[in-house]
């Protein structure tokens, strides 16, 4: 995907500002990955994080190259959305020790509003659509403070059930609907990195099928990099490259989908499957 | 929609209601025309100034309930600062010798600077807090923001002349109101419409009602939310400042004028709901209204029903209050607020 065209951003004159900032972040972020490796989007050191209540994320390390679909698989409390919201700079957990690197950057100390606009977008967990924002809504705060945003027309194009519902509150929406709407305003921003948490807990299977496949189109035909965390163990290996297992807050191992599949006993002792 | 179904949404509508809630609602319309009945005249001024009271209560609950929703502060300094806007039109108008109309751009402009260092120094700080913590913080702020102001201008009451222009009355018919007081109620009405077209129509907006709802993931979808946090409380204290301006022109300043004006603004945010713009003015206005027609409609329902009783003076600082206490009792979260906004 195109990362150096920045004149297409939108000509909102509120959003001027952090528009300049996110060209000013991705531009950075761009002279200095010719510094490393290019095939590295997202690299994390030594992460160590946690809460009040303790240190949840232990020595976490993950490598995520350009193109890649990687999932990060462990079971419930194992610290997979902890990674995320560490990810996204949230203000939980805290980062203890260790690096986040976004395209050769460290971008440990950045605000979650900059490493958006320096094209990282993520589908949290619970969805979170804004509940009292329409599905265009929705769509248009993404668009609005992305540095090189998709057209409305376009992201919806992709999504012909959220088509259909464009003046639809999110509140009233389906948790099938809602996934896509999470996915689609990620995917407004036209990120170069997108990050999923438990994308497919709670749906209904046929929708599962659905959203494995808009993951999947995300990766191959639009070339985003994902990174995504995940329970469902056979949902990860339909549609990922290779998984990272997270076991008590410390990365267990990385393999391939084969050996995921085939290794029963190192499913049974660190997925419970 | 057919007429028909609209009559059978209707007749639904009153089978909800039950015969208690209509007798009230018929009780009140028959009191009130009671009250215009027994003078006509004095019922009109008093509506115009149930009006008056109303739009100034809307224009600071406008900034209270807005700081209130997007970031969780009880912010109690909003008095003070529509004080503030009062005191500094004094100023610009009798110390410096300025017209009214500079007073009306820069007492505004002024204060709403100070209400972003207060959000910068102060309340940044604290989001995310235990409400309480913003509530004690404000609360300091207020009181040195008052003494500020006492050891400033002092206590004594204060006033200054009206422009030329606005100094006319305009004939009603059944009675003259002050052409100042009609203006106050046109500049509201501009404010509120500015304001409904900034959150509904806006990048501005979108990214202030994303915030309401859920701070964290409107930063995670890219926006910078501080500096939009920043830019409400300018623009909610600017407003105050206007109100205050607008009440200091025609009613004078006074030192106590912030505090009996906060209190009466969350009685408004109560009744009209946590963070709805037309919760704020539907709730202000009849909160004016009720304050002005209700010894009104009283003396009238003496004078018809021979209950001297029913005449109650003083009645007038009652009525927010009752108010509020009759909407909590029916609907906890108030007219237009919504469900777990913050919770």
């Amino acid at each position: 995907m195109s990362t150096d065209d920045t004149t297409d951003a939108p000509a909102d004159e509120s959003t001027t500002s952090t528009d300049a900032d996110g060209r000013a972040e991705r531009s950075q972020v761009e002279s200095e990955a010719q510094e490393t490796p290019p095939s590295t989007v997202l690299q994390v050191d030594g992460l160590d994080a946690g809460y009040e209540t303790g240190q949840v994320l232990f020595d976490v390390d993950v490598d995520v190259r350009e193109g890649e679909l990687v999932s990060l698989l462990g079971r419930n409390g194992a610290g997979k959305s902890t990674t995320l919201r560490a990810l996204m700079g949230a203000d939980e957990p805290t980062v203890l020790d260790g690096d986040v690197r976004y395209r050769g950057t460290s971008i440990r100390d950045w605000q979650p509003y900059k490493r958006a606009n320096a094209g990282i977008a993520l589908v949290p967990e619970k969805r979170r659509c804004f509940p009292r924002l329409s599905v265009v809504e929705n769509v248009r705060l993404a668009i609005n403070h992305a540095t090189d945003p998709m057209a409305l027309d376009d992201v919806l194009a992709l999504f012909p059930e959220l088509d259909d519902m464009r003046q639809k509150h999110a509140r009233n929406m389906s948790g099938g609907e809602q996934q896509m709407l999470a996915i689609a305003r990620a995917l407004a921003a036209n990120p170069d990195l997108m990050l999923l948490d438990e994308p497919f807990e709670g749906l209904a299977p046929y929708i599962v099928r659905r959203i494995e496949d808009i993951i999947a189109d995300i990766n191959a035909e639009q070339g985003i990099t994902v990174f995504f965390v995940e329970q469902n163990v056979a949902a990860a290996l339909a549609i990922a490259d290779r998984h990272y297992v997270l076991d008590e807050g410390r990365i267990v191992d990385t393999v391939t989908s084969d050996r995921l599949r085939e290794d029963d006993e190192f499913r049974q002792t660190y997925l419970g499957v | 929609m057919s007429t028909s179904s609209i009559t059978n949404r209707s007749r639904e509508l009153l089978a909800d209601v039950s015969p208690a809630w209509f007798a009230l609602a018929l009780a009140l319309v028959v009191a009130t025309v009671a009250g215009f009945a027994h003078q006509p005249g004095l019922f009109v001024t008093q509506a115009v100034g149930g009006l008056v009271y109303g739009a100034i209560l809307v224009l600071i609950t406008l900034g209270l309930s807005l700081i209130l929703g997007l970031m969780g502060v009880v912010n109690f300094a909003h008095g003070a600062l529509f004080m503030l806007g009062a005191y500094l039109s004094y100023s610009v108008v009798v110390a410096w010798g300025l017209p009214f109309w500079t007073a009306l751009l820069v007492a505004p402009i002024l204060v709403g600077v100070v209400g972003v260092l207060i959000e910068v120094t102060v309340l940044r700080r604290l989001y995310g807090s235990e409400p309480i913590v913003g509530l004690l913080a404000t609360f300091g702020l207020t009181m040195m923001l008052d003494e500020a102001i006492r050891y400033h201008w002092g206590t004594t009451p204060l006033g200054y002349a009206k422009p030329e222009v606005l100094r006319q009355s305009v004939d009603l018919g059944i009675t003259q109101v002050a052409s100042f007081r009609l203006f106050m109620v046109a500049v509201a009405t501009l404010v509120v419409a500015a304001v409904y077209v900034l959150i509904s129509r806006t990048d501005f907006g979108l990214t202030v009602r994303a915030g309401v709802q859920d701070g964290e993931m409107t930063e995670f979808v890219g926006v910078n939310l501080p500096v939009r946090f920043t830019a409400m409380f300018f623009l909610g204290s600017a407003i105050a400042a206007l109100a205050g301006v607008l009440q200091a022109a025609e009613y004078g300043v006074n030192s106590q004028m912030g505090q009996t004006f906060l209190i009466l603004a969350f009685v408004v945010v109560v009744v009209g709901g946590v963070g709805s713009l037309f919760g704020s003015v539907v709730a202000g206005i009849l909160i004016g209204e009720a304050n002005y027609l209700a010894p009104v409609i009283l003396a009238g329902l003496a004078e018809y029903t021979g209950i001297a009783a029913l005449n109650i003076s003083g009645i007038r600082g009652l009525v927010p209050y009752l108010v509020m206490l009759f909407i909590l009792l029916v609907r906890p979260r108030g007219l237009f607020g919504e469900e777990g906004l913050l919770e």
